[in-house]
C-alpha cells in the first residue's frame, strides 16, 4: 500500500472504503479525503456507488435447466425462422416450474412490447 | 471494422460460413455507430477492451443468423442478472427460473425490434422486473401474508446503476470481468483465497488486480459517469 501524502491513489481509496487498511492508514486516508481535491472526491463517489450497487444485487445462479431449456428453444426458434412465409408463427414453450401459465405469458408478450403476431404457447 | 466472431477461451463465438459482420461508420454529430446487415443505424459503438469477446450487438446479429453458440453466450452472459432481478422483486426461486426463461424468450422474439438506444442488460432487466411484478401480485392474492419470500423497494435509480455496471462489465476483458464478478457479485462473498483458487491466480495478486480492473471499468464507463 502506498499512500501519497497529497492524494491517495485509486487502490488506496478502494482499500479504505472496503475496510482493508489498518487503523492508522484508515485515519490518514480519511483525513486526506476530508481535504481532498475534486478528482479524488469523484473517485470516492464512484467507488462508493459501485460498492453499494454490488451489495444491492448479488448475482444468483439460476437452475441449470433454464439454460438447457433456452438452448432447446433457440433451436426450435431458428427452425421456425428458417421457413419463409411462416409468420405469424407459433412456438411451443414449457414453463419449467410454473403453476399459472395464464397470466405470465401475457406479461411476457406485453413486456416485450411486441404488436406483431407471434404466439407463445405456454404449458406448465 | 469487420469482426470475426470466433470462440476465444470460452468467451467468444465460433461462426461458420456466411458470417454476419458489422462495420463502423460515422453517424450524426460524428458519433460512431455500428451498421447492421440491413444498413440501419444501430447502437453507438462503446469503448471495449480488446479481449472482451463479442459485443452484445455482435451476439444479437449472430443470433438472428441462427448461431446457437451466440445465443448460449448471450444467455450465459445475462442469465444470472435476469434471475437475480426477478428474485429481488419478490418471487420464489422457481418463479424466478420461469421468469428468466420467459425473459430470454421475449428477447429472442423481439430481436429484430430492439431500438438503437436500447441496451441488452437494461432491456432484459426491464422485462424481468415487469414479469416479476405480475407474478408477485398474483402470488400475494393467492397467498396473503407471504412467508419466506423477501422483496425490497425497487428503486429505479438502483436498477439503472446495476444496468450501467453490468453493461460495463461486458466490455471488460474476461480476466477482469471474472474477478469483479467473483469478488463483488457472488452471493457467497468468497474470500480472496477462494477467488484466487477459483481463477487460478496467486492470492497476493487479487487485491492489486481488482483495483486495476475497477479502474479500467470506470474508464470504460467514462471517468465522469456517476454510479
Amino acid at each position: 500500500m502506498s499512500i501519497d501524502p497529497g492524494r491517495p491513489d485509486f487502490r488506496t481509496l478502494l482499500d479504505w472504503l472496503e475496510g482493508r487498511l489498518d487503523a492508522d492508514g484508515a485515519e490518514r486516508v480519511a483525513a486526506q479525503v476530508a481535504d481532498a481535491d475534486e478528482q479524488t472526491l469523484r473517485t470516492v463517489d464512484w467507488l462508493r456507488g459501485f460498492l453499494t450497487t454490488a451489495r444491492e444485487l448479488p448475482l444468483a445462479e439460476p437452475p441449470p435447466i433454464v439454460r438447457q431449456s433456452l438452448k432447446q428453444y433457440f433451436a426450435r426458434w431458428s427452425r421456425a425462422q428458417a421457413v419463409p412465409g411462416q409468420e405469424p408463427h407459433r412456438v411451443h414453450v414449457e414453463l419449467l416450474f410454473g403453476r399459472r401459465q395464464d397470466v405470465v405469458p401475457a406479461a411476457a408478450h406485453a413486456a416485450a412490447g411486441g404488436d406483431d403476431a407471434i404466439d407463445l404457447v405456454y404449458t406448465a | 471494422m469487420p469482426r470475426d466472431l470466433r470462440r476465444t477461451t470460452g468467451n467468444g463465438v465460433r461462426r461458420g460460413g456466411g458470417v454476419e459482420t458489422s462495420s463502423l461508420n460515422t453517424g450524426e454529430r460524428g458519433i460512431p455507430v455500428t451498421t447492421v446487415d440491413n444498413g440501419r443505424a444501430a447502437w453507438p459503438r462503446l469503448a471495449r477492451d480488446t479481449e472482451a469477446g463479442p459485443s452484445d450487438l455482435e451476439l444479437l446479429n449472430a443470433c438472428r443468423a441462427g448461431d446457437p453458440e451466440a445465443w448460449e453466450l448471450l444467455v450465459e452472459r445475462y442469465e444470472r442478472l435476469v434471475f437475480s432481478v426477478a428474485l429481488r422483486n419478490g418471487v420464489t426461486r422457481e418463479e424466478a427460473a420461469d421468469i428468466t426463461q420467459m425473459t430470454f424468450i421475449a428477447l429472442l422474439e423481439s430481436i429484430g425490434k430492439l431500438r438503437e438506444e436500447q441496451r441488452v442488460a437494461s432491456w432484459l432487466m426491464s422485462v424481468a422486473r415487469r414479469l416479476a411484478w405480475r407474478q408477485r401480485r398474483l402470488s400475494e392474492r393467492e397467498r396473503p401474508g407471504l412467508e419466506g419470500v423477501s422483496w425490497s423497494d425497487d428503486a429505479i435509480a438502483t436498477w439503472e446503476r446495476v444496468a450501467v455496471i453490468q453493461e460495463g462489465l461486458q466490455r471488460l476483458g474476461r480476466a477482469c470481468r471474472d474477478l469483479i464478478l467473483a469478488l463483488y457479485f457472488d452471493p457467497a462473498s468468497p474470500s480472496y483465497a477462494a477467488v484466487a483458487e477459483r481463477l487460478g491466480r496467486p492470492v497476493g495478486g487479487i487485491g492489486p488486480m481488482r483495483a486495476r480492473c475497477l479502474q479500467r471499468l470506470r474508464s470504460l464507463l467514462g471517468e465522469d459517469a456517476n454510479l
